[in-house]
């Protein structure tokens, strides 16, 4: 990863490769809706549920379209795809979500993060 | 900045990440569909000659001017219900696994494309009656493209069971998840559901009010519900929704017999990430306790991700029994022997993963393996999709596979969801087969007192167990998975626990069935996926 990203809501670059990986610290109802926020927007608009405890555990955030069930059963039942990934990153003292895919940083303003050492 | 797209992305949403392109949701767009209108002698019927079924793409009776969900603009043009008929008659004979099978009837009769297209599928039987295709849906685009967290949902966090749906009715609670609404109000399994913010569920007819207060459509809402313990004591519980995420490894446990560890585990579903690392975290500690048996409870689990289930294939069998061996081999139609039609990308089997993938831990690592020569699966009607994909791939290697509690459900097929004017089309389009390749099994993994190699195995009928938690060894069909790999013998008193019946469409059910209710159908864990006969 060596892509400078400009940040949209901040006039200062970041590269995503100085960034650590990050958990949140201080998960609450502010930080969900701020996170279902900017995940809603990177998908334009779809709406989006989260657990209250993402990226509490686990640096990656995984999103998944809704199980569906016909006759009590899931529609898709043999998924042969993965499911789009992102990360919680921390630089400096700000916290971003880090969409890979378009290689944007995403800056959180509720967040507080801390890095996290991955296996 | 990039986005990753590679040549067949370009026809179809990615919903991936980084390195990997996956997808998601087929969805054409502009590139394989002609941007001229069809013309009049394209929008003619002549029985048995299709058009490209790309001539037809996108050309809808009310476009929309929105945009996707990646932001682009949806490549709808103007059009009409006939182009949309069309296209489904095209895309059908195309890519429908029995495309051969479907009576070829003119667009034109038809004012609703959902309705036409519920008549473009095979009305063949399975040796048992079944119907052959038991899996073909339509929803709103808007409506399945909603969007979570790996495994989170509105709810209480129990999952709803019903055991006879018509009056007299029975609903109860067939496990919970931690941390949920349903266990912090010591709902248990077994729990009889008699009523539902005051009307009555064994008797009562207010379905409206019963959908609402099972199935809560988002976080807050609170509702009451008078229950029956095991034992016959009632009480009233008021439970508020909320975000439950879903555990899918649950009860993993190693029980000491004379004759060996036997490690035993819930597993509810493929489809969330986390199963991966569970399931990981699970094995290692099997493979360190050196287990002579595993039992694996896929009574619940409906399937998900095919490659997590290649993966526990994997730690059941280990290296040397899967290496170069396929798990699943997808197979379209005769028309597609070598090309996904959807991905454009050449047909290659799915082998057993020996490493993880990236769903919930780092990709690359090294799986844990038990080298079992077989494995005892507790299964139902409910165990279906990668359910019965990890049951065939095992069995396609030689590992020996015994069944206890009932058949499964019968879904060897898969196929790509497909946007088409703003609604989404679920077709079979192919069928996953094992390195026999056998993937013949529409009326489940039928459990008998022998093995044909194919689609009989060797099992006991075990009727499940509501006085019992799963992982209890004194549940039913725990209980004699454990006798079974003592003796050889199955229980001495079992019977099938309800009868499975032919389906029948839901406008003949009593009027008092909760089968009537769309919801309840849906959402609503049936015993055995086929719609039954209602007990009298």
């Amino acid at each position: 990863m060596v892509s400078t990203v400009l940040l949209a809501s901040a006039c200062k670059t970041v590269d995503p490769a100085y960034a650590e990986p990050a958990v949140i610290t201080n998960p609450s109802a502010e930080t969900t809706a701020e996170l279902t926020e900017v995940v809603s927007t990177i998908f334009n608009d779809r709406p989006v549920t989260l657990a209250q405890d993402v990226l509490t555990d686990t640096n990656i955030l995984t999103i998944q379209i809704a199980e569906h069930k016909k006759d009590g059963l899931p529609v898709m039942g043999r998924i042969e795809e993965m499911p789009r990934q992102f990360q919680l990153l921390k630089h400096e003292d700000d916290c971003y979500l880090y969409d890979s895919q378009n290689d944007t940083l995403y800056p959180l303003q509720t967040v507080e993060c801390e890095p996290i050492e991955l296996p | 900045m990039s986005t990753q797209h590679n040549s067949w992305a370009n026809r179809l949403k990615i919903l991936g990440f980084t390195s990997l392109s996956f997808i998601l949701i087929s969805c054409s767009s502009d590139s394989d569909s002609d941007s001229s209108p069809p013309t009049d002698e394209q929008l003619s019927w002549t029985q048995g000659v299709f058009e490209a079924e790309g001539t037809f793409k996108n050309f809808c009776e009310v476009p929309r001017t929105d945009t996707d969900i990646d932001g682009d603009p949806w490549p709808d043009k103007v059009g009409s219900t006939l182009h949309e008929n069309h296209w489904l008659r095209s895309w059908s004979n195309n890519t429908y696994l029995w495309y051969d099978e479907i009576q070829d009837q003119n667009p034109a009769n038809f004012n609703d494309p959902i309705d036409y297209f519920a008549e473009l599928k095979t009305t063949a039987l399975t040796p048992s009656g079944n119907p052959k295709d038991r899996f073909h849906y339509t929803y709103d685009t808007d409506v399945y493209e909603q969007l979570v967290s790996s495994g989170a949902s509105a709810g209480y966090g129990a999952e709803w069971v019903l055991l006879q749906s018509a009056p007299p009715r029975d609903v109860r609670v067939a496990f919970t998840e931690p941390n949920s609404p349903a266990t912090t109000a010591n709902l248990t399994r077994g729990v009889k559901i008699l009523e539902v913010d005051g009307v009555d569920m064994v008797n009562g007819s207010d379905v409206d009010t019963l959908n609402a207060g099972l199935f809560p459509d988002s976080a807050g809402e609170s509702h009451e519900f008078l229950i029956e313990e095991s034992g016959g004591a009632t009480r009233t519980v008021t439970m508020t929704s909320a975000i439950v995420t879903t555990d899918p490894v649950q009860n993993e446990a190693i029980i000491n017999t004379g004759s060996g560890d036997v490690g035993y585990l819930t597993f509810n579903t493929f489809g969330i990430v986390d199963a991966e690392s569970e399931l990981i975290d699970a094995f290692e500690t099997f493979e360190a306790q050196g287990i002579s048996d595993l039992i694996i409870d896929l009574r619940y689990n409906g399937g998900g991700f095919l490659a997590i289930s290649s993966q526990l294939a994997y730690m059941v069998a280990g290296s040397g029994a899967t290496s170069g061996r396929t798990y699943s081999q997808t197979v379209f139609n005769d028309k597609h022997p070598t090309i996904n039609p959807v991905t454009g990308q050449l047909l290659s089997p799915t082998p057993f993963y020996s490493t993880s993938l990236g769903f919930s831990v780092n990709e690359g690592q090294a799986l844990p393996q038990l080298n079992l020569s077989r494995i005892f699966v507790l299964s139902d009607g409910g165990t279906c999709s990668a359910s019965e994909a990890f049951i065939n791939g095992l069995r396609g290697i030689d590992v020996e596979v015994i069944l206890i509690g009932d058949d499964t459900c019968g879904k060897p097929y898969g196929f790509y969801a497909t946007d088409n004017c703003g609604t989404t089309y679920f077709t079979i389009q192919f069928r996953g087969e094992n390195d026999k390749a056998f993937g013949d099994y529409a009326d489940g993994f039928v459990i008998g007192g022998s093995d044909n190699g194919e689609d009989v195995v060797r099992g006991c009928v075990v009727a499940d167990d509501f006085d019992h938690l799963l992982g209890d060894e004194q549940e039913a069909r725990l209980a004699a998975a454990l006798n079974y790999r003592e003796t050889g013998s199955c229980p001495a008193v079992v019977t099938k626990s309800l009868h499975q019946a032919p389906y029948k469409p839901s406008d003949v059910y009593d009027e008092n069935s909760l089968y009537n209710s769309q919801i309840l159908r849906d959402r609503m864990f049936l015993k055995q996926n086929l719609i039954l006969t209602e007990p009298k």
